[in-house]
């Protein structure tokens, strides 16, 4: 019996001990909670997040609104493709008064806050290196001003300066916090703001990026040059449009590439500046979309980019192939080019009165567009002669760009270019006329019944 | 902190009490036998005494012997299921003392409950669980246990509403998120990380479901929508070698395809034929990457395009029209399912010991060919005494399941976004060999592509049946063990480690015979000059998963049970836990792989190749290498006490604080102290209780609350990462889950439950009834939001919803004796709505089909709500339903009518359910059987979508009874078909009033047949022998509300078949 006691009392103590030591442990376990859960999961707070987020482009490159090529006079549809579309792009076709857009105005906010998300981080990463941590901010500034600029040639009126202090322009969106109930702003502060994001995006990026779905200062300046442009701003645009040529200038002999290949140019070819694109509307898809027979056939028999941009259909019409985007869909290629820049700098000469920058820039480009040794310099010696004929090519060169939209809006109020639209669909005829509401489009419906934005008439 | 201060107070005590044990007076051995009152011996009784404090338990023949400490002592003999029974003893006794225990009064009441922490004698628990004991789960079949549960758990519902997720809710739904809304499943003593799948039914001695918060609130934040938990067969005390055999063989037809709800053939090729027509494929027939179509668009095409007549192709269709793909399917995709179960069970105890000894195999050969699995199970339990005062319990479970899943799959799984397979394809050729489908590539593009160079392309189901490898295998191992030491009488302390692992495998190698790798082959050839080059090497592909978890926990506890004199005892505990779970996955893609030498080929992921004839565009090669890891931690402490009085009163409380790394949010989010408290008082044993036709009865009360998280939710941006293989730019990639929420918190759950338990006609009706009512609150909800900023939806805590229902057992013994028929009666009544919502949805043209958790303020969130009903157009067969009490096809207007002009159907969850479950014995004949019941809830019925109808070929029958022509609006209420199609339109009908029915129905779910067989008392093999009939998804409907022949648990016509087992049992 007394044995058993010792034993007992030795079994004791030996539990009490273990009783201890496992509440010692219990309490000691901060540490312990602080893992994280998910190894693949974060909250953005190293330089690696914040460029990993900048590396999303389905979500920052490829999620420009197609709105604009979709109501545009570059194509038309038989009423049986028509019919087959989605309801949205329906009504954007025949340009009737329609609330439901869904992505196109979802899209481009979610990627103005992946944007902002970022920049809301960079004051608090920890900064090793400057200059990496400013590439970053700098793009975001740039996507930031991209995509608020795609929704400004969607959803307010086209830029007027007499008045664009008083027209609503878009809700720009500044800040990452989701609690902050959006509002819309003016156009004179919208486009301030895709100016002075562009800006400042410019002095942080290193003159051309690594890889062509991240922007250099080339494209920011190259991005100033169209927002200047769609805002009748010429002189702006034209230093801009030249400052990012003198960054990056190649251009592409259309001679060199496969006439018979169903994707003549790829992804990141020699003259994209910087890479992004819309997401593929039913509309737009290469067996729905017929080229408009007019703009066809104004692309003259010697000038390649008749073959490369268009292929013939059974039917006779033609169909788009001539994408940047080197996808064979019916993505549309929302980027910068250096196409593009060469008719800015060319328009914007012009109307600043000169005239030899103008042909400069419009024979460097078409030289290299034409059949070798068919092409011969343009020698237009009128000033209203020649722009006509740089608007003309300009509609040419950036056909199913996202570009024909703004110009249209831009354009309408000039009296010599204004132009009124017209869709046919089994014997209906719809006009749109310059200075129409609908223009403008609709902002989606979930915006005004959830923050109460204005709706546009 | 605090647990070392309780800890330092238990050393105190503990120090205290073994200076005092140190005197001992002479002492000598009594010896006594303890029997029941038919005089059999009765083992395992507990016999202590008083003021000696020594104890012992009673051996197999029910005799003890022990330390007796003259002169006098008094001896307590206590065993479950008997009344305790206290004798005083002198040293002039006779011995060996003879001891008889009386069985207790009431059999519902002598069964001690599980909470996973402790055992609660039913008799002193305040709180509401509902217990399924050993002989209920053995009378149902199958391989998993928790389907076992399904229509004997009183306020435990399958729901079944939706075809997708059955889940299980016990008393209701307590959160809105969907991942978040299964109970807690706690096997033995410790939350089950792994599949439960990988648990043998025929391991399990019993499980209690723990329904209030006095029940489930020890398993604090976890707890919020109840907690089920399963106990494991032991070792008994004094129980000799025993060994079990069970072994049964289930099969079940093929499921009827016919069934089916949905468009004929004729039709659907009539419809095919309009559309071609009007130009609706012609997007199809001229996209550059040659998408499928159906093979009478093929002949339409062919006949447009000049290749054949018309007269041909309408033979040809004719012919088509002939067959329904489901003939096909039935004869070579699917099989009778069988599956066979075999289970040893050894079990006995030896002085110091008490073990179990398990080992089951499970084979299954599902319905579908190609599919299966099987299952070994090994299980050993030893509870072994150390010294007097000291235990140690050891468990193992291994478990090894290997799976194969090789069919290209069943009715209804072969369409694309644009395409679907058409009804009257076929599988087969005319000489029987698998037949191609175009289903991803039409015919005339597999026909030519590459000129014979590239790899066949042609995808047929039967092909990919016969080559198609797809294995998986799991092991898994769980080991528990636990040591528990008795410093006193009343106080022992406890340690239990658990320690699961598993290691996962599967493996799918698509060789060159298989659709997959032929496409995705061919999908990167380039061919030059006629020469084919593999920038995917022609070989098999390879995806291989490999994955591991593991789950380490560790819990300590003190436990008092104390009784001072007759009138007083206090049972409670205090511990603390640490879990830490695990899990750990690679995935990887093998490329150029041939199964004769185990060689691969290098594949390039860094550029990008032309697809060919630029079907897809440019691409990157797959690379499906890929690594994750989880890592969940949790840290609580709990306490749980109860203190009884007089036999009669017991007040109960507990409180359970939490702390896990899952959010990453602030350490006062972290900690969140959950409790419970409860009262019960058993009326009848108050003196001035006189109710003779009554003779017991308790009432109980509890109140507390529990917790309910999210594993998806942080306060912060949260943020992902991707690999290369994912980007179209080849680049690593973040995406955004979800911005920041520095508001989160968990969800609360506040119970309030009131039961009364009783007794009468000589026990031959008992049962209870309890009301009780939950506040849900802070419940996380997805807002949605402006996408102006960003997010079209975000998750905030900004919900509530109130619970109330009651529960109603009723156990009868309805006729006794020779002949004995008892019968269990469930009803559950529940009734809960939203009734906080801060970002409310729009409630303007509100409709829903219940499916899926939909939040209106004071609307059940499985609301079914629709648009009014006026009937067909009778000029246009439009549909109709009303604007501002006017009858309208203005669609656009109808879906912003104001919600009190829409018709609130009603819950598509049942809110008054139960059954009936009848058991007969006659002479070792033993049947039962059950029918169940669900009232007071709608279904919405399937109707044709014209726009899915165009495009992905799915339609119903309602198809066929369509308005065609004036007049037909009288009897149909099916909208005319109209191309092009108008989506609102659809929406309307799909949404109307008229597509919704009543659900309620009786149905014969299971019957269960046994019959022991009368052996020989000379046999010296069977100790027992017993065979048995059971049949399972039964699905006769005895009683339905809606008048459209359709059984609400099947909408869509396919019933999952009965199942019919027959096996044995048997003891050695």
């Amino acid at each position: 019996m007394k044995i058993m006691i010792a034993n007992n009392t030795h079994e004791c103590k030996v539990w009490v001990c273990l009783l201890i030591a496992f509440s010692l442990t219990i309490s000691s376990c901060k540490k312990y909670l602080d893992a994280k859960p998910d190894q693949s999961l974060a909250t953005p707070s190293t330089i690696e997040d914040l460029e990993g987020i900048l590396n999303n482009y389905s979500f920052l490159n490829a999620r420009f609104p197609s709105a604009a090529e979709v109501s545009s006079d570059n194509y038309y549809l038989k009423v049986s493709d028509w019919s087959s579309i989605l309801d949205v792009q329906r009504n954007l076709y025949t340009w009737q008064k329609y609330d439901l857009i869904g992505s196109d105005y979802i899209t481009p906010y979610s990627a103005i806050e992946y944007a902002n998300i970022i920049l809301d981080a960079v004051p608090k990463i920890d900064n090793t290196d400057p200059a990496r941590l400013n590439v970053v901010k700098g793009n975001a500034l740039f996507f930031r001003a991209s995509y608020h600029y795609a929704l400004a040639q969607l959803y307010c009126k086209a830029y007027q300066s007499s008045s664009a202090s008083n027209d609503l322009g878009i809700a720009l969106r500044l800040t990452s916090d989701v609690a902050i109930k959006p509002v819309r702003s003016t156009i004179a502060t919208t486009y301030n703001s895709i100016i002075e994001d562009l800006k400042n995006a410019s002095a942080l990026l290193p003159p051309v990026s690594d890889v062509k779905y991240h922007a250099g200062k080339c494209a920011a300046f190259g991005m100033l040059a169209r927002t200047y442009l769609s805002m009748g701003n010429y002189r702006s645009a034209g230093i801009y449009a030249d400052s990012a040529l003198n960054i990056y200038n190649k251009l592409l002999d259309f001679n060199s590439i496969n006439k018979t290949s169903a994707i003549p140019f790829a992804q990141f070819n020699a003259e994209v500046i910087f890479d992004c694109r819309s997401a593929a509307p039913q509309a737009l898809a290469s067996s729905r979309a017929k080229v408009d027979t007019t703009l066809y056939r104004s692309y003259d028999l010697n000038d390649l980019r008749k073959v490369l941009f268009f292929k013939a259909n059974m039917d006779g019409s033609y169909a788009f192939k001539g994408n940047y985007t080197g996808q064979n869909n019916a993505a549309v290629f929302t980027g910068l080019a250096t196409d593009e820049l060469y008719l800015i700098k060319a328009e914007c000469a012009v109307r600043l009165d000169r005239h030899g920058d103008a042909l400069a820039a419009l024979n460097t480009l078409l030289s290299s567009r034409w059949k070798k040794g068919a092409f011969v310099n343009i020698t237009i010696a009128g000033k209203d002669q020649l722009l006509s004929f740089i608007l003309a090519e300009r509609r040419k060169e950036l056909v199913f760009r996202n570009a024909r939209w703004t110009d249209l809006r831009r354009l309408n109020s000039d009296d010599n270019f204004k132009t009124t639209l017209t869709r046919n669909l089994n014997g209906t005829t719809y006009t749109l006329n310059p200075g129409s509401d609908r223009f403008v489009i609709q902002l989606d419906r979930s915006a005004i019944d959830l923050s109460g934005l204005i709706q546009n008439p | 902190m605090k647990i070392s201060h309780i800890s330092f107070i238990v050393f105190l005590i503990l120090t205290l009490y073994s200076e005092k044990t140190s005197a001992q007076n002479p002492f000598y051995f009594i010896y006594g036998e303890v029997y029941s009152s038919s005089g059999e011996p009765i083992a395992g009784a507990n016999v202590y005494w008083k003021k000696n404090k020594t104890e012992m338990t009673s051996d197999s023949k029910g005799h003890f012997r022990l330390v007796f400490n003259p002169p006098s002592d008094t001896l307590i003999v206590s065993c479950l299921g008997y009344k305790t029974l206290t004798r005083a003893i002198h040293e002039n006794d006779p011995t060996p003392l003879k001891i008889t225990l009386l069985p207790s009064i009431t059999e519902l009441k002598e069964v001690a409950v599980s909470t996973g922490y402790q055992n609660i004698p039913k008799e002193r628990a305040t709180g509401s669980f509902y217990q399924l004991d050993r002989k209920v789960l053995e009378q149902r079949v199958g391989p998993d246990i928790i389907s076992r549960l399904d229509g004997i758990t009183s306020g435990l519902i399958f729901d079944n509403h939706d075809i997708e997720q059955h889940t299980i809710q016990i008393r209701g739904l307590s959160t809105l998120i969907y991942d978040a809304a299964s109970p807690l499943i706690v096997l033995d003593n410790f939350p089950y990380s792994g599949d439960i799948n990988n648990i043998n039914p025929n391991d399990i001695e019993s499980i209690s479901v723990l329904k209030d918060a006095a029940a489930a609130s020890i398993w604090g934040a976890r707890a919020g929508n109840g907690v089920i938990v399963i106990t494991t067969k032991k070792g008994r005390a004094g129980q000799p070698i025993s060994v079990s055999f069970n072994s049964n063989l289930t099969v079940s037809p093929r499921p009827d395809l016919f069934k089916a709800n949905q468009i004929s053939v004729s039709s659907y090729i009539d419809l095919e034929k309009q559309l071609f027509a009007n130009g609706f494929y012609d997007d199809a027939l001229n996209d550059p990457s040659y998408p499928g179509y159906s093979p009478v668009v093929d002949l339409l095409n062919q006949v447009r395009n000049g290749e054949i007549t018309s007269g041909d192709a309408n033979t040809q269709i004719d012919k088509l029209a002939t067959h329904d793909v489901r003939t096909d399917m039935k004869n070579y995709l699917y099989r009778p399912s069988v599956s066979q179960q075999y289970y040893l069970n050894l079990t006995g105890s030896g002085p110091n010991v008490r073990y179990l000894f398990s080992a089951g195999y499970d084979k299954n050969l599902a319905t579908l060919r190609g599919n299966g699995n099987e299952r070994f199970t090994i299980r050993s339990n030893q509870q072994i005494n150390l010294t007097k005062n000291w235990t140690l319990q050891t468990d193992l479970i291994l478990t090894r399941t290997n799976g194969h899943n090789n069919s290209p799959g069943g009715y209804g799984s072969y369409s694309t976004y644009n395409n679907g397979m058409a009804p009257y394809a076929s599988l087969v050729d005319a000489a029987g060999r698998p037949a191609a489908i175009d289903l991803y590539h039409n015919r005339a593009f597999t026909d030519t592509a590459g000129n014979g160079k590239l790899l066949d392309w042609k995808y047929r189901p039967l092909q990919d049946l016969a080559n198609n490898d797809n294995r998986s295998s799991t092991n898994d191992i769980l080991i528990n063990i636990g040591t528990s030491y008795k410093f006193l009488k009343w106080l022992t302390a406890d340690f239990k480690l658990q320690h699961q692992q598993s290691w996962s495998d599967s493996r799918q190698v698509n060789n060159l015979n298989t659709y997959s790798a032929r496409d995705y082959i061919n999908t990167f050839t380039q061919i030059d000059d006629g020469i084919p080059a593999y920038i995917v090497p022609k070989g098999g592909i390879v995806y291989a998963n490999s994955g591991g978890s593991k789950q380490d926990a560790v819990r300590g506890q003190i436990n008092v049970d104390r009784q001072w004199g007759t009138d007083h005892r206090l049972t409670a505990i205090i511990g603390g836990e640490i879990r830490k779970t695990q899990s750990d996955n690679s995935y990887q893609t093998i490329y150029g792989y041939d199964s004769n030498t185990l060689t691969t080929r290098p594949v390039d992921y860094a550029n990008m190749y032309p697809t060919y004839d630029e079907i897809n565009g440019d691409g990157y090669i797959a690379d499906g290498t890929r690594l994750t890891r989880y890592d969940n931690r949790f840290v609580s402490v709990f306490s749980n006490a109860a203190y009884t009085f007089l036999d009669r009163y017991t007040i109960s409380a507990s409180a359970r604080r939490d702390a896990s790394n899952l959010f990453g949010v602030a350490t006062n989010q972290k900690w969140r102290p959950l409790w419970s408290s409860g009262l019960l008082w058993h009326v009848d044993r108050e003196p001035f209780y006189h109710l003779s036709w009554l003779p017991q009865l308790a009432l109980r009360i509890t109140y507390g609350e529990s917790g309910n998280l999210s594993p998806n939710e942080s306060a912060l941006t949260r943020i992902t990462y991707y690999d290369a293989s994912r980007s179209p730019v080849h680049a690593p990639y973040v995406g955004i889950n979800s911005p920041a929420n520095p508001y989160l918190s968990w969800e609360q759950v506040k119970t309030f439950n009131a039961g009364i338990d009783f007794s009468f006609l000589n026990n031959r009706i008992s049962g209870s009834l309890e009301y009780y009512n939950k506040h849900a609150d802070n419940l996380i909800n997805s807002v949605i939001t402006d996408p102006t900023t960003g997010f079209s939806a975000v998750n905030r805590n900004s919900a509530a919803i109130f619970t109330k229902g009651a529960d109603l057992v009723l156990n009868s013994i309805n006729l006794d004796g020779n002949f004995r028929w008892s019968s269990t009666l469930l009803v559950s009544y529940i009734n809960y709505k939203l009734t906080k919502n801060l970002a409310p949805v729009s409630t303007e043209g509100l409709v829903s089909d219940g499916t899926y958790i939909f939040p209106v303020l004071g609307y059940n969130p499985y609301i079914i709500a629709s648009y009014k009903w006026a009937g067909l157009d009778p000029q246009t067969g439009d549909p109709m339903g009303y604007v501002n009490g006017q009858i309208s096809k203005d669609y656009a207007a109808i879906t912003k009518n104001p919600v009190d002009q829409q018709v609130i159907n009603g819950s598509a969850v049942p809110s008054l359910f139960g059954s009936i479950r009848n058991t007969i014995e006659y002479k070792g004949i033993a049947a039962a059987f059950n029918i169940t019941y669900r009232f007071n809830y709608y279904f919405r019925k399937p109707a044709t979508n014209y726009g899915t109808l165009l495009s992905s070929g799915v339609g119903y029958k309602d198809y066929e009874s369509r308005w065609q022509k004036p007049g037909e609006e009288n009897n149909t209420n099916v909208p005319s078909f109209i191309y092009p199609d108008d989506s609102e339109r659809d929406q309307f009908y799909h949404y109307s009033a008229v597509n919704v029915a009543k659900a309620d129905n009786v149905r014969i779910q299971d019957i269960y047949l046994s019959y022991d067989v009368p052996l020989r008392s000379s046999s010296r093999i069977f100790k027992k022998l017993q065979v048995y009939l059971y049949a399972n998804q039964l699905n006769v409907l005895i009683w339905k509300a809606n008048k459209f022949g359709i059984d609400p648990d099947f909408i869509y016509g396919i019933k999952t078949p009965a199942a019919y087992s027959i096996g044995f049992k048997t003891n050695l």
